[in-house]
């Protein structure tokens, strides 16, 4: 076992008021059981199992994704599904969602799912399959299914494995508390993806204003097998220590080369709450349906770290740790990366980590924005070594494709220069809003470039078409003056015959063919006029789509291809016709 | 209860423009006191009248735009209006100021559409101007207060004080003469040497003073070491150069540092940031190129001192300078450069 102070930085980077203190002397308590928990499908993918009326057991799969693209989601109480309706959603955007809600029966009856306290003696299949049926997503936030993404490092040479405990972000203590509380089942739940990924280094790196934590994990890991290969690096202090990104840099020396994931670089990163809830569904079987959220803020009366059951109303939070003032903000994670909800009639979903409701005292609301004087403290603050400056500069000018040149989407949104900016400039803002401009400006080159390759192929076959078109009616001629030469030669010859045998020979072979001919010539006719018919009607069809609105691009398209099937029944039937023709043209 | 929806980040840290603003004007406190006991209250007249100009033309300017007459309280024209004070002769009349202060606010600052949208340094282009304009008024400085005569008190009487050379202006001017010539004819008793020793006494502790308000500002954080590090460093590399080569002809690099404006200029005028570089190479660069035009125009130049001028020809390079020298950003194996692709991948 060792632990190193690392001695490595990033650029940049900030020290904000920790705001710590507030919830992590408050011990970790346990949320009271909500009468009603209310889980939004997060994922369009995710499928209800259950229907109103169907009674649940806690820790029961009511919603899964048969594609596997979604986490999946277990009833957090047992009860009775009450509605399975939109309600609002806990995001940014604060739109609705198909949730399930459930209404409990206050027993709190678990469902029992198979549990492995002797994983080691598992197949690798078998505890995936655990992962995946347990609902796991990264609990650091970011929120993305755990199965996909250990399934997908799997599949790759992973070297390092990264435990963040960071937790840089202002305020928050669910990750220190977690650590002072469940040291051991976290090491487990480290070495059970030790024993899926197989890498050669486990780096665990946490800021060193977490003494206790740092110390419980020393403990608990002297007796545990890990001892040897978990190394634990402690860091100094400096937001954002815990972005991804720059935490790969402080432990490994490494930067995630830009538009690349970890894994490409051999790296693979887990937030501790993941790795706790990995070692609750495998060692106690038990699927994600609480985690550990920081309530924290000085307009609480009690704040801390709460288990709160996913789907727990943040109303209902709220009541049971009570509000001293009146709060104008309730911020959804922390005060530098988090967002806002206009109403406390969200649920706690997996992502929450912290509810955060501080007094205007203790985070003033943004002042006048004023005017850049590129003073450069933010280039000095930026972690990514960006000129947020310059970014600006362009995005506020709406020169969006120069904001990319400066490399904005190298921007991890971690808001240091927001917070040093002497202007009050929300520089943030104005990022999100150029990246969501040139998100859309892609959106749309990549539809213009189809719709032109799309054109260009209609033209060129439309002109292949015609081409053809020119070949067969030359042909065609070609034989017309052919038969008419032989017609005459016929005739000639004729003439030098003797007049009675000419007389009847051509007329016993002239009522034969005769009759044959018309009735050729009728059923071409008939197919002519439908084939004119068909293009005349797939015209029109046409015609309707391009004065409707609401026709897709893709509908016209299929209209085009439809007239030009016509067009080439109906050049069939002229080409048999036109051949046709001429043998008639003899008869009469 | 509906509550506010506002965009990360929630905290802010507690630096404020007008509290960079008041700082740097805390730390011109010595050097302009300093100036005052060698000058005379002139230079706190020039300050005083340059001030209430750029006020003035501010919130005239703001009224016409129909902007809001918050961005008075930036201390942002205060501090013009004092960097240009201080910059003046102190027996310069009442009306240069003024002519000064209103060219920086309407020409060099407002014409670009105000705070943070000025590629020149206002300051620096209102000396221009006036040095362009007035060149009598604008070179000649008051005689320095000795210990016998307390001239200070009589130089408020303006251009009927004594007048002489800065030691800048009397080395352009000894014309021919050797070096050594000249530090003698300095020591003689004539009325006519073509330096008083206190002038340049007096020029070393303003210089000195104004080091001070500069270290206070790169201690607090509120300018970077770059900017004026490299440029003294580069003033006293070419000047020593130069010297090396004929220490008779060119001024030792000692008198380019204690003398005439360059220290004040490194930590206070080079260190605009509105017109500068804005990358921490952009800014050596920025430095650097101000440091060598310094010395050029000194020696070669027509005018005694040559900061305006330097620092407004290098604010023609800034943006050019913030193209070819962005920092390599996270994750990237190089340094991007130049005018981009302009966002074409």
């Amino acid at each position: 076992m060792t632990t190193t102070w690392i001695k490595r930085s990033f650029h940049g980077g900030i020290h904000p008021p920790e705001n710590k203190h507030l919830s992590s002397l408050a011990g970790v308590k346990t949320a009271a059981l909500p009468k009603e928990v209310i889980l939004p499908l997060a994922n369009s993918t995710l499928q209800p199992l259950v229907e109103v009326g169907d009674k649940v057991k806690t820790g029961q799969l009511i919603a899964n994704c048969s594609k596997g693209f979604a986490a999946n989601l277990h009833a957090s109480i047992s009860g009775e599904i009450t509605a399975i309706e939109a309600r609002p959603f806990t995001h940014p955007s604060g739109l609705s969602v198909p949730a399930i809600v459930i209404t409990s029966d206050e027993q709190d009856t678990h469902f029992e799912h198979s549990a492995y306290p002797l994983w080691r003696e598992t197949t690798d299949e078998q505890l995936l399959e655990v992962i995946q049926q347990a609902g796991l997503v990264g609990l650091g936030g970011a929120g993305f299914p755990s199965a996909i993404k250990i399934q997908g490092a799997k599949q790759q040479d992973i070297k390092t494995l990264i435990i963040n405990a960071a937790e840089c972000e202002p305020y928050i203590t669910a990750d220190d508390l977690l650590i002072q509380t469940q040291a051991k089942e976290l090491l487990e739940g480290i070495a059970i993806l030790q024993r899926l990924l197989k890498p050669e280094a486990i780096l665990l790196g946490i800021e060193d204003n977490k003494p206790e934590a740092i110390i419980a994990l020393e403990t608990a890991l002297k007796e545990h097998p890990l001892a040897a290969d978990l190394e634990i690096c402690v860091l100094p202090t400096r937001y954002p220590s815990g972005g991804e990104k720059q935490l790969i840099q402080l432990l490994t020396g490494q930067e995630v080369p830009s538009g690349k994931l970890p894994v490409d670089i051999g790296v693979l990163c887990h937030n501790v709450g993941t790795l706790y809830a990995l070692h609750s569904a495998i060692v106690l079987g038990q699927p994600l349906i609480q985690r550990l959220v920081t309530v924290t803020g000085q307009a609480i009366t009690q704040p801390g770290n709460y288990w709160v059951r996913l789907g727990t109303p943040i109303n209902q939070l709220l009541k049971e740790v009570g509000t001293k003032t009146t709060a104008s903000r309730l911020i959804i994670g922390g005060p530098m990366m988090g967002f806002t909800l206009n109403s406390n009639n969200y649920p706690i979903i997996k992502s929450v980590n912290c509810l955060l409701l501080p007094t205007e005292k203790e985070l003033p609301l943004p002042g006048v924005e004023q005017p850049c004087i590129r003073c450069g403290q933010c280039e000095l603050a930026c972690p990514a070594q960006l000129l947020p400056q310059q970014l600006y500069f362009y995005s506020a000018n709406q020169a969006y494709e120069q904001a990319a040149d400066q490399q904005l989407f190298d921007c991890i949104e971690c808001g240091a220069c927001a917070w040093v900016c002497p202007s009050e400039i929300p520089l943030v803002q104005y990022y999100r809003h150029a990246k969501a401009e040139l998100r859309q400006m892609q959106t749309e080159a990549i539809k213009a470039e189809q719709a032109k390759q799309r054109f260009e192929a209609r033209n060129a076959r439309l002109k292949q078409e015609a081409l053809e078109k020119e070949a067969k009616r030359k042909a065609r001629a070609e034989a017309t003056a052919r038969m008419a030469a032989a017609k005459k030669a016929a005739a000639e010859k004729e003439a030098n015959q003797p007049a009675a045998s000419k007389a009847k020979s051509t007329n016993q072979a002239a009522t034969s063919e005769a009759a044959l001919d018309n009735k050729k010539l009728k059923q071409l006719k008939t197919a002519k006029a439908a084939a004119t018919v068909a293009v005349r009607k797939a015209e029109k069809t046409l015609g309707n789509l391009e004065v409707n609105p609401d026709a897709t691009p893709e509908q016209i398209y299929d209209q085009l291809v439809m007239i030009d099937k016509a067009k080439e029944q109906l050049a069939k039937a002229e080409a048999k016709l036109a051949e046709a023709a001429p043998l008639q043209e003899t008869t009469e | 209860m509906t509550r506010i929806l506002l965009s990360s980040p929630h905290a802010h840290g507690k630096s404020s423009t007008s509290k960079v603003m008041q700082q740097v004007i805390l730390a011109c406190l010595p050097g302009i006191a300093a100036l005052t006991y060698f000058f005379g209250l002139g230079v706190l007249l020039n300050i005083l009248l340059a001030c209430s100009s750029t006020l003035i033309a501010e919130a005239a300017v703001l009224k016409l735009r129909k902007r809001n007459l918050a961005p008075l309280q930036d201390y942002s024209a205060i501090l013009t209006g004092i960097l240009l004070g201080i910059c003046l002769p102190a027996s310069a009349p009442w009306w240069i100021p003024i002519s000064g202060a209103l060219f920086a606010m309407l020409a060099a600052k407002h014409l670009f559409g105000g705070l943070g949208q000025n590629p020149f340094n206002p300051a620096m282009a209102a000396y221009a101007f006036l040095l362009i304009s007035f060149p009598v008024p604008m070179t000649l400085w008051p005689m320095v207060a000795t210990a016998d005569q307390l001239s200070w008190f009589n130089s408020l009487q303006g251009l009927d004080a004594q007048t002489g050379a800065t030691a800048l202006d009397a080395w352009r001017n000894k014309g021919p003469q050797m070096a050594s010539e000249f530090w003698r004819a300095t020591q003689s008793l004539s009325p006519l040497k073509p330096l008083h020793p206190a002038m340049l006494q007096a020029s070393t502790y303003i210089a000195l003073a104004w080091l001070i308000g500069g270290i206070y500002l790169m201690v607090k954080r509120i300018i970077n070491w770059q900017l004026p590090l490299t440029f003294l460093a580069t003033l006293l590399v070419y000047s020593a150069f130069l010297w090396g080569i004929d220490s008779s002809h060119y001024a030792p690099p000692w008198l380019h540092f204690a003398a005439g404006s360059a220290v004040f200029s490194a930590f206070f005028i080079l260190t605009d940031p509105v017109s500068g570089a804005t990358s921490v190479k952009g800014r050596i660069i920025f430095a650097i190129g101000a440091g060598l035009l310094v010395i050029s125009i000194r020696t070669w130049g027509s005018y005694p001192d040559g900061v305006a001028f330097s620092v407004l020809l290098m604010n023609f390079a800034a943006p050019a300078l913030d193209y070819f020298t962005r920092p390599r950003v996270y994750g990237h194996a190089k340094a991007q450069s130049g005018m981009g692709s302009g966002g074409k991948k």
